[in-house]
């Protein structure tokens, strides 16, 4: 039986590191000139909700791990953060959050700086969860399949919300904006099915090819909220993005609409996700 | 040549390492689930379908009267999904069970029981 909280604390630590990276991502790839106006950006206060987010799942952690219904001391605390790989990978993830945090950073500017160490916070989330358990080279290749898709899910559903805040901007051109954020778009979703394959196949291997019905109907309730997405990226790639040039009022009217029911079906699936992460595959 | 993703997932089950259960249960024990030695052992040996973090198992032995109880866990060198527990002092004939608790590598918490008897 997964445990509410952890699958709550999951949700919001891998929803603001997908968030973070994404931003981050866009900045790097729509550039202030024309593309995005200034001031697109995310509210300061985001990287330390991952930090709190990514300490409360430690905490969960710890009390699960002690067996107590009480809250864990700071003995078995320590000891996840410094004697666990999920442990370590959190305190990579509250790290990051701070850093992004911090006043010299979390200003305008330092868009690689911050694109990596956000990267390294959603790549390290693929240590806490299913991905950990493989041993040997096959291990390392699926840690580094998970971390991928992460990337990729970042770069595209992270970076929607700063996608619908510029289109709104009269200042943005949304052309150009459209043109950049579609070719990362088509590369990620791309990437996202690959590594969701693989994935997969190392999850249908671990459960020796019979994955039980409870984890099969969560699946299938995440593979249906990204049916729904990829059906939304292509009307927005489609249909709307060359309407644009055509009867643009129109069109970013319906852009935004639409990607705001992509980001609705984004946080569907990453509550899925959330759930599987906490399922024996077996049942 | 057409490739089938189900291809893919025969030829990972069939690599060492992708084998893992994603929960941590017990695959096997030394001595053996429900087994009937002769001889009683001074140390079991739990092995999961899944590495474990060592400092976060515990295990517990009840047994006859007289059974000096179970001591510390350890990891298993070179065996990252198998406990060593320590069984102190005399043990008895009778009957005895093992309750065990988990923290596997991918965050999940598993407990279960086994046991086993002493027959000379």
């Amino acid at each position: 039986m997964a445990d509410p909280a952890i699958v709550a604390v999951r949700f919001l630590t891998y929803g603001l590191a997908i968030l973070l990276f994404g931003s981050a991502a866009f900045a790097v790839y729509t550039p202030s000139d024309g593309a995005r106006p200034r001031g697109t950006r995310l509210p300061a206060a985001l990287p330390l909700l991952l930090t709190l987010a990514a300490f409360a799942y430690v905490l969960l952690l710890a009390r699960a791990a002690s067996g107590a219904a009480q809250w864990p001391g700071l003995d078995l605390v320590v000891a996840i953060y410094t004697g666990t790989g999920f442990g370590a990978a959190l305190a990579v993830t509250q790290a990051v959050g701070v850093a992004l945090a911090a006043p010299f950073v979390s200003a305008n500017g330092l868009r690689w700086p911050k694109l990596v160490i956000s990267a390294v916070a959603l790549a390290t989330l693929s240590f806490v969860g299913h991905a950990a358990d493989g041993a040997g080279w096959l291990g390392v290749v699926r840690l580094a399949v998970l971390a991928l898709h992460l990337l990729a899910i970042g770069a595209w559903i992270g970076a929607l919300p700063l996608l619908w805040r510029a289109l709104a901007k009269a200042r943005t051109d949304p052309i150009l904006l459209l043109a950049r954020f579609g070719a990362i778009g088509a590369v990620c979703v791309a990437l996202v099915l690959a590594t969701g394959v693989g994935a997969l196949a190392f999850m249908l291997a671990g459960a020796h090819g019979r994955l039980g019905a409870t984890y099969t109907q969560a699946l299938l309730l995440k593979l249906a909220f990204v049916a729904g997405l990829l059906c939304l990226a292509a009307v927005n790639r489609f249909r709307l993005t060359p309407l644009m040039a055509r009867d643009p009022a129109r069109a970013r009217t319906a852009l935004r609409r639409s990607i705001i029911a992509e980001q609705i079906l984004a946080l569907g699936a990453l509550a899925a996700v959330a759930l599987l992460g906490q399922l024996d595959p077996t049942v | 040549m057409r490739f089938h993703p189900l291809a893919l997932c025969a030829a990972l089950a069939l690599v060492p390492g992708a084998s893992a259960q994603a929960h941590a249960f017990l695959d096997h024990a030394d001595p053996r689930v429900g087994a009937v030695v002769k001889l009683a052992p001074a140390t079991l040996h739990l092995t999961f379908t899944q590495a474990v973090e060592v400092p976060f198992c515990r295990v517990s032995v009840t047994g006859p009267p007289g059974f000096g109880g179970a001591g510390g866990v350890h990891a298993t060198p070179g065996h990252p999904e198998t406990l060593t527990v320590d069984l102190h002092g005399p043990s008895p004939p009778g009957a005895y069970v093992v309750h065990w608790r988990v923290l596997s590598v991918d965050t999940h918490v598993t407990e279960g029981d086994f046991s086993y008897q002493v027959r000379p």
